[in-house]
């Protein structure tokens, strides 16, 4: 059984009773534990459409999901924040750390949408935001970090409640230079402590580090690379 | 989460943007602090007017002219009824009553050299003063033989002295011009301890005649007062004094009479239920003020989740569920109005015990507005939190995550 399981999953937005587009056409793949896989393909592609349902943000019109044994596809809002409470750590391009909020409380939001008790999410919180170098900022604001900071701390917010999967959406697209190796080498460690881990990005750089390479192109999947060669 | 989590973090949010909280919070401190106060004052005054006239004793029967109607208002057409004559003739034929006070009443402006001032003036006999407990602060009351002179003269009440003569002087044998007469001052009565809306220290009291003949040129009373022997002896009384008066008037039905008597539980009856009534009004409208308020309320809560959208997008997608974020906003919408309206409880109080003092009333405030009250805040919190915390509550987390 693997832990990602995608069939024939198309997704399909009625504009009006007419004009349909079609984001996603009968997509098909599977993740392993583990594993860590960048998804690619030019905008427009179906690659945020493909995250949206990977993350549980969205259901597909068509075919079934299965994370971590458990069919996602035609789940209620609130099964589905649940979902994402449980099994998903999101990682974003613009860090969607909330304003005015210390690096700490950031990162102890989802336990407590979890139900964790507050002294463990303290505890907890202190242990991740330190695991990503961030150990003297806890009571740092968004806006008193640089960047690459700040995305730390989303890394550490994914941590939180030791998700199955670890999605990371553009997680590099907001910064720049040395910080862009810096984060990726983080995302990697975690990878290789364990953590199955998803990349969308257009960036070919980012999509090197990963094993596998999955390609879309005009909603369809083209390819499917492990260590460059197609599988 | 728990409740305390809750509070604190939308307290957090709120203190966010200072000044739009508290413009908000405004609204409903005026609303809650209007309706306090206008309650607070309306029992005040209704308490200092019953207590007036429980204080004159329960022995008292009041006579009134004017046809009582359904539900005890008096028709305002048949006024003029009840006259010198008709208490002479209750006084000597009915054993019972111990003591007439007729009375009218009217309004004249006094003028005592370069001062003046705005007086209710009673026409009274001597017996005015025993049935009311009037006592003297110097001089002397009216007395028969004035009524029967029909006499030039006027016993003050301590406030006009103070507004005429200035306080602490003692007019007595001064002058004072009211209605073209000019008049001795023969008297000055002790203060009651006047109250607002119905002042017994700013009376002037004339002679009866006096009044009848050189102010207000009219043969009628406008009340008659009846002391009573006994307490036991009321209810036959009552009944003796009706069948008199309409004997006097030439009526036989009882309900077409065009006097009314009234006791003094009658009395405090009709005069919890108009206060009462009054007092309510007021309330209610204070209470569209209130209303204003939660719709301001709603306002700002919308302008919030429009704001805010991707917040709500990241903690839908952190894992928050329609639930967690409906609680959110009622608590912020909430803890506004709950916050506003104990500054709004405190507001009506201060202003009302400002006011009480003023008009020298007792200040009360019960229990029950304080309470009422706070019920209101919290109602209106949530009426008018609730269809922006829907509306948060349903943004779908994609398209509020790409929210610009």
């Amino acid at each position: 059984m693997s832990l990602i399981e995608v069939k024939a999953v198309s997704k399909i937005y009625r504009v009006s009773d007419e004009v349909e587009t079609v984001a996603l056409d009968q997509v098909t793949f599977s993740v392993e534990k583990g594993e860590f896989l960048a998804i690619v393909g030019p905008s427009g592609s179906g690659k945020s459409t493909l995250m949206h349902i990977l993350g549980a943000l969205d259901v597909p019109t068509s075919g079934s999901y299965r994370l971590d044994d458990q069919e996602v596809g035609d789940l209620d809002e609130d099964t589905l924040a649940e979902i994402r409470n449980q099994k998903i750590g999101f990682v974003f391009q613009a860090y969607n750390l909330l304003p005015r909020t210390s690096a700490l409380k950031n990162v102890m939001m989802p336990m407590i949408y979890g139900g964790i008790k507050v002294k463990e999410r303290e505890k907890r919180a202190k242990q991740l935001l330190s695991q990503v170098g961030l150990a003297d900022k806890l009571n740092h604001w968004p806006n008193m970090l640089s960047g690459g900071q700040q995305q730390r701390v989303a890394i550490a917010r994914a941590l939180a409640m030791t998700p199955a999967i670890i999605l990371a959406d553009e997680p590099t697209g907001n910064i720049s230079g040395q910080q862009v190796t810096e984060i990726m080498d983080r995302l990697n460690q975690l990878n290789q402590a364990g953590h199955t881990l998803l990349i969308i990005t257009h960036d070919q750089e980012v999509a090197g580090y990963a094993k596998r390479t999955l390609t879309l192109k005009d909603s369809r999947l083209v390819a499917d690379n492990v260590n460059g060669r197609q599988r | 989460m728990e409740p305390r989590e809750i509070i604190s973090e939308s307290a957090a949010t709120l203190t966010v943007n200072k000044i739009r909280t508290g413009l908000a919070m405004l609204g409903v401190v005026i609303g809650i602090g209007s309706v306090i106060a206008l309650m607070s004052l309306g029992q005040a005054s209704q308490k200092s007017i019953t207590d007036r006239i429980t204080s004159l004793g329960a022995n008292l029967l009041t006579v009134r002219p004017g046809a009582m109607q359904s539900g005890g208002i008096r028709s305002a057409s048949a006024r003029d009824t009840l006259t010198l004559e008709d208490a002479e003739a209750i006084l000597t034929s009915i054993d019972a009553v111990e003591a007439i006070a007729p009375l009218v009443n009217g309004n004249a402006q006094l003028v005592a050299k370069r001062n003046n001032t705005n007086a209710t003036v009673y026409g009274v006999t001597d017996d005015y003063q025993t049935v009311n407990n009037v006592t003297m602060a110097s001089g002397t009351f009216v007395t028969d033989r004035h009524n029967t002179a029909i006499s030039r003269v006027v016993v003050l009440g301590p406030d006009l002295v103070t507004d005429l003569f200035g306080e602490g002087t003692d007019p007595v044998g001064q002058n004072v011009r009211f209605n073209g007469q000019t008049m001795q001052v023969i008297g000055v009565t002790a203060s009651r301890g006047g109250s607002g809306f119905n002042n017994q220290d700013s009376v002037a009291f004339v002679p009866l005649k006096t009044a009848q003949a050189l102010l207000f040129g009219q043969n009628y009373l406008s009340s008659l007062g009846l002391k009573i022997s006994d307490e036991t002896l009321m209810t036959e009384a009552e009944t003796q004094v009706e069948r008199l008066l309409l004997a006097r008037h030439q009526m036989t039905n009882p309900d077409e009479a065009d006097f009314m008597i009234m006791n003094q539980e009658d009395l405090l009856a009709t005069v919890t239920e108009t206060t009462g009534t009054f007092t309510t009004l007021l309330a209610g409208i204070a209470a569209i003020s209130l209303v204003v308020g939660g719709i301001g309320i709603m306002n700002i809560m919308l302008v919030t989740v429009t704001e805010r959208t991707r917040e709500i997008g990241l903690r839908k997608a952190l894992g928050a569920k329609k639930k967690v974020i409906i609680q959110q906003f009622l608590t912020e919408a909430t803890l506004i109005t709950v916050i506003g309206g104990v500054v709004g409880v405190r507001g009506g109080m201060g202003v009302s015990l400002v006011i009480a003092q003023l008009m020298s009333l007792a200040f009360t405030i019960n229990s029950m507005s304080i309470l009422l009250a706070f019920g209101v805040s919290v109602a209106i919190g949530i009426i008018f939190g609730w269809y922006p915390a829907k509306k948060a509550a349903n943004l779908q987390p994609i398209e509020a995550l790409r929210y610009e």
